[in-house]
Order: C-alpha cells, then sequence, then structure tokens
C-alpha cells in the first residue's frame, strides 16, 4: 500500500510543481503586464459590484502588475496575479489527474470544477470589496482566514465527489 | 515513535478515538489560525506579528515556524486519519509520505523563501501553499476511504 500512496502523492506533487512552474515562467515572461486570468476576475468582479449598485472602475497600475477597484475617487482593493485562482485551480487540477478515471469523465469533471472555482473566486473578490467599503476592520479576516477556507473547502468537496462518483466506478487496486 | 503510538491506539475505544479527532481539530485550527504569528517571539512573551514580506524577519525564527507548522498540520492530520479509519498500515504510510516530502522538499522550501530570485520567491509562495496545509494528507485519506469502501 505504501509503493501506491508514494506513486499518488508523487504523482500529485509533480503535476503540481510542473503546473507552477509554467504558470510562474507564463507571468514573469509578462512583466509588468497583468495577466489575462486576472484581468477576466477583476472585469467580472466589476460587473456584479456594478450590477448590485456600486459603481466600480477599474485603474490599471502602471508600476506593477496589478489592477485598482476604484469607488469615488477611492481605492478599496486591488487584484493582482495571487488573487486569480489559480493557485487552487493547480491544485484542483493536480489532484483529479493525479487519481485514476476516465478520461471523457476527468475533461469533464475538470472543466465544470475550474468553473466553479473561477466563480467563487469572482464571488470571493466581489464580496472582500463589499467589505473593505462597509466593515474594513474585517478584511483581513475575511482575506487571510474565511475565504482560504472556503475556496479549499470547494476544492475538497469536489475531489471527494470525483473520488466518489467518477474515480471509483473503475476502482480497483491499481487505483491509489 | 509515530508508528510505535499508531500501533498501540486501541481502535474500540471511544473515549481514544474521540480524544484523537479533538486533538487533531485542534492542531489544525491552532496552525491556521497562527500562520501570521511569530510562535516563538509569542512564547518568549515579545512581539508575536510577522509579516515576511516587511523584510524584518528573523530568518532562524522564520525556518522553525514554518518546520513547527508543518509538524503541527501533519501529526494533527496523522491523528484524525487514525481514528477515522482503524487502520494503523494506512496512519504509518501517511506519517512516512510526510517524513518523506519533509526531508525532500523542505530544504528547498527555504532555500526558495531566502532567495532573491524572483521566479523562486514566487515558487516559494507556491511551495508554501501545498507543504504548509494539510492538502496531501487530506487527499490521501479522501482516496484510501472511498478505495476501502469500493472494494
Amino acid at each position: 500500500m505504501q509503493n501506491k500512496l508514494i506513486v499518488f502523492a508523487s504523482k500529485f506533487v509533480g503535476i503540481y510543481l510542473l503546473l507552477n512552474l509554467l504558470y510562474l515562467l507564463w507571468i514573469s515572461f509578462l512583466g509588468n503586464q497583468i495577466d489575462g486570468i486576472s484581468e477576466l476576475v477583476a472585469m467580472v468582479s466589476q460587473r456584479i459590484l456594478i450590477s448590485i449598485g456600486y459603481d466600480v472602475s477599474l485603474l490599471y497600475s502602471d508600476l506593477q502588475p496589478r489592477i485598482l477597484f476604484y469607488l469615488n475617487n477611492v481605492n478599496y482593493i486591488t487584484v493582482s496575479e495571487g488573487c486569480n485562482g489559480v493557485s487552487v485551480m493547480i491544485t484542483f487540477f493536480a489532484s483529479i489527474l493525479s487519481f485514476k478515471g476516465a478520461i471523457k469523465s476527468k475533461v469533464l469533471f475538470l472543466s465544470i470544477g475550474l468553473f466553479g472555482v473561477f466563480l467563487l473566486n469572482v464571488l470571493r473578490v466581489s464580496t472582500l470589496f463589499y467589505v473593505a467599503l462597509n466593515h474594513h476592520e474585517w478584511f483581513s479576516f475575511f482575506h487571510e482566514y474565511a475565504f482560504t477556507a472556503l475556496i479549499y473547502t470547494l476544492v475538497f468537496l469536489l475531489f471527494i465527489f470525483w473520488v466518489n462518483t467518477y474515480g471509483g466506478s473503475n476502482f480497483n487496486e491499481d487505483a491509489v | 515513535m509515530v508508528g510505535q503510538i499508531l500501533t498501540k491506539m486501541p481502535y474500540n475505544n471511544y473515549c481514544a478515538k474521540s480524544l484523537f479527532v479533538l486533538i487533531g481539530i485542534v492542531g489544525l485550527a491552532t496552525a491556521f489560525l497562527f500562520q501570521n504569528f511569530d510562535v516563538l517571539c509569542l512564547c518568549f512573551n515579545q512581539s508575536g506579528f510577522y509579516d515576511f514580506n516587511s523584510n524584518n524577519h528573523n530568518e532562524v525564527n522564520f525556518a522553525l515556524n514554518k518546520l513547527l507548522r508543518y509538524l503541527l498540520n501533519s501529526l494533527s492530520s496523522v491523528a484524525i486519519i487514525h481514528a477515522v479509519f482503524k487502520d494503523s498500515k494506512f496512519s504509518k504510510a501517511v506519517t512516512f509520505i510526510q517524513s518523506l516530502v519533509l526531508i525532500t522538499f523542505f530544504p528547498f522550501f527555504l532555500y526558495f523563501a531566502f532567495s532573491d530570485v524572483l521566479l523562486l520567491k514566487q515558487l516559494y509562495q507556491k511551495l508554501n501553499i501545498i507543504l504548509l496545509n494539510p492538502i496531501l494528507p487530506f487527499i490521501l485519506g479522501v482516496s484510501y476511504y472511498f478505495k476501502s469502501r469500493k472494494l
């Protein structure tokens, strides 16, 4: 059992590190330009905030790859590379990919799961803006603890669902 | 030593099982809530908050805090896994993997953390996520649970 667990853990850590390295190379290649995923997260969050009555405008920083959220000429939150949810997506991707299962099911489940993580991250950014605006004293707690726990809980629930539903369908001794 | 404790644990003892789960949950919660504190400084009644980005941190304290967090997360996860799955072979295997990860990746993790190269610094932040959170024990636990249930 130990060998199988080591193979599974090695696959997970290997895929995780490889994808992160590729992602970081892409980020360094962009230099001071903001990456497309962070930009998309910022734009969708802005739309959500506008739809609930906050006339938020986005400002691209010239000095750093960041997007600043402004309301009435006041900057409340900033979106940068670390806020785009890619690290969580890579964790999810690596956990599903290192586990056994049919390729078709994996592709479908990964697509739905990644979209789910993206959606939750957009809601996280929008909520953080609301918290920064109305309850600034709680911002640090929500930013560092509450949403981190929430978003990783979603990933783990998705992984549990995958292993129990799709990953288990062709389960045998070689599965782990 | 951990292996001996795991082998001797009475599985049918409800109190012992609950105690292991409770210790595990408290351990994980403590590691999570104190992630931004210099626990060593707090123990010696000094200013306990540290911000790694401020460059005012003590490197030895930083390394020891990270090591402490890793050990706390790993031991807490193993305690929960052991109480829930009632399989000392599996608990030992998870302990072995966590030890292997510690020996293999922790030196690189610290090297990246103290490096001046931007790419390595960013890689440190990514390693920080899987090393200092109980992600690996959790996915191993989930996969083992459903594996044993289906077979």
